[in-house]
């Protein structure tokens, strides 16, 4: 079984399960199935610049919050429809990925350290929305609820569900197509060794930026659907580091710098947490303790991801042939 | 015609000479030797010619354009390529795509860069290797993995730093040959090299670096016999 043909059976099988799972799925499944493909976009975002480009990121929150805020905004202050407040929000979180990843790639700034650097401006951005009293502050934003499609707002939630669906469809087809492009080798490239990759005439910076802003953008658009599916946006929310780490765990525990691990990745961890959380109810905190530990027996055993383990298993079947 | 010119290049790193005051002129169609012992300054030489150390004093011009400022990435574009002392294939892609990343420099189509890619693959020897992924491959062949894609950038000026290190004896036989035959392909080769016999075989001139200044330059036989030069770096033995 070659790499092609793993690629389409593991399409062949998300797509059949992603248009027929809320058929089968009552609310309370069909919600973790759309919290499944929030975690899904925002892992294939951060696979973008953290699996293929390599500039880890551990402030992801910073676009998801920059997302939500600026559609939201837009929209409670001035009456501009959600669907074009989410592309002007991809536009921003791009812009601000920009200027974040110009900054600290101007100051040398690499690998842990710059995952520091993005720590600190999802920070940062927390306390300046916190502190902002024009977007609600601490107290964040309420969005009228008035079903109405136009405004980004469905009666269903297997609307909603499809929806986001589209998006996390959309950044599949996106990194499929980048990952065979110049872009994508030239990421891949530039995670291998930068020095090297600027050797064959790779303009490093110019890349990086690429990969930081549409990593972004992507972001930005689960952050606008976040605020549009629960109606409600504070500081404490879309800026949290918990975000963050919604964007990382599903691509690592899925197989980062692949097309599909984040999407299985998500589909293992959203489900698990819900388990837990519905499993452990009486001691507070053991829920997260059996969350971790699956977690770090993860990286125990497969520290490439679950479409890197099966890679691995196939390389080593066919060295035996 | 003068393809590269070097005048007066230091670099100092807080207050140490790492390279004084070097002179170096290369032409056309040569191939260029650079030796020295450990810590010499060569590589830091390299550095500040393709665009990685910004020289503290002096200029480099490559085809009458100014490069001491220059980016890496630029330097590359006007038609300089060079490898590394330790091969750095880029894990993750296959030997062919490592390739296409170098062919880009100068290709516009996707078609036209795995065309020169292949190529330069099996101008390599590698060609039989090129869907494998470029971890998988062993010493010798990420050198030439290293050489395939810094031709595939389509340089004038090809730089080559310790292209044999770590080789086998028929490896390195094997990669005097390839160097001829990129010389003769049309590309001038300026190399940092220890293995005497392969560097003495292949070069045109050879300059000779010690604790960053140039002491010597000349053709292998002139350098050869230059007593400061068996002093500081070929010992006593080249003397027999």
């Amino acid at each position: 079984m070659n790499t092609k043909k793993i690629n389409r059976i593991t399409l062949t099988a998300l797509l059949v399960l992603g248009l027929i799972f809320p058929f089968f799925a009552d609310y309370y499944v069909l919600c973790i199935g759309i919290n499944v493909l929030i975690a899904a976009l925002l892992g294939q975002s951060w696979n973008i610049m953290s699996g293929y480009a390599g500039q880890f990121s551990f402030g992801h929150a910073v676009f998801f919050g920059i997302g939500a805020y600026t559609s939201t905004a837009l929209y409670t202050m001035f009456g501009v429809t959600p669907w074009l407040g989410m592309i002007i929000g991809a536009g921003v979180a791009a812009a601000v990925g920009a200027i974040i990843g110009f900054l600290s790639f101007r100051y040398k700034l690499r690998d842990d350290y710059f995952a520091l650097a993005t720590l600190a401006f999802a920070e940062i951005f927390r306390i300046l929305v916190n502190n902002t009293k024009s977007l609600g502050g601490a107290t964040g934003i309420l969005i009228p609820y008035l079903q109405n499609p136009m405004e980004y707002q469905f009666a269903s939630d297997k609307t909603y569900y499809y929806v986001i669906l589209i998006f996390v469809a959309l950044a599949t087809v996106y990194i499929a197509l980048m990952s065979k492009s110049k872009l994508g080798l030239n990421l891949v490239a530039i995670k291998g060794n930068q020095e090297a990759a600027a050797a064959l005439g790779v303009n490093v910076l110019k890349y990086k930026l690429i990969a930081i802003s549409s990593s972004a953008a992507f972001a930005a658009l689960a952050g606008t659907f976040y605020a549009q599916y629960y109606g409600f946006i504070d500081p404490s929310i879309v800026f949290a580091s918990s975000i963050s780490v919604e964007a990382i765990v599903p691509c690592i525990i899925g197989g980062s710098g692949t097309l599909y691990g984040p999407l299985l990745g998500a589909l293992l961890i959203i489900p698990l947490q819900e388990i837990c959380n519905s499993l452990f109810t009486s001691i507070s905190g053991v829920n997260m303790i059996v969350y971790g530990a699956v977690i770090v027996a993860f990286i125990l055993f497969c520290p490439d991801g679950i479409f890197g383990r099966i890679m691995k298993i196939k390389g080593k079947k066919g060295a035996k042939k | 015609m003068i393809l590269l010119e070097a005048k007066d290049v230091c670099k100092y790193f807080h207050g140490n000479k790492a390279v004084d005051m070097v002179n170096m002129t290369i032409n056309e169609g040569e191939i260029v030797g650079l030796i020295g012992a450990n810590g010499a300054g060569k590589t830091t030489f390299f550095n500040c010619l393709t665009g990685y150390y910004k020289a503290t004093s002096g200029t480099i011009a490559f085809m009458g354009k100014s490069i001491e400022k220059a980016k890496p990435h630029v330097i590359c574009k006007m038609g300089v390529g060079r490898t590394f002392q330790i091969a750095k294939p880029f894990h993750g892609l296959s030997v062919l795509e490592n390739t296409v990343v170098g062919a880009y420099n100068k290709c516009k189509t996707k078609s036209d860069a795995y065309k020169k890619a292949r190529e330069c693959i099996d101008f390599t020897g590698l060609g039989d290797k090129e869907g494998l992924d470029a971890a998988s491959l062993n010493t010798g062949e990420q050198r030439r993995l290293e050489l395939a894609r810094a031709l595939a950038t389509q340089p004038k000026l090809l730089l080559l730093d310790e292209v044999m290190a770590g080789l086998t004896p028929t490896e390195s036989a094997e990669m005097v040959e390839l160097i001829r035959k990129i010389r003769d392909s049309g590309v001038t080769i300026l190399m940092i090299e220890h293995i005497m016999p392969a560097l003495m075989s292949l070069s045109d001139t050879v300059y000779v670096l010690d604790q960053g200044r140039l002491i010597s330059k000349g053709t292998p036989e002139e350098v050869s016999a230059d007593k400061q030069v068996i002093e500081s770096y070929l010992g006593k033995s080249a003397e027999v």
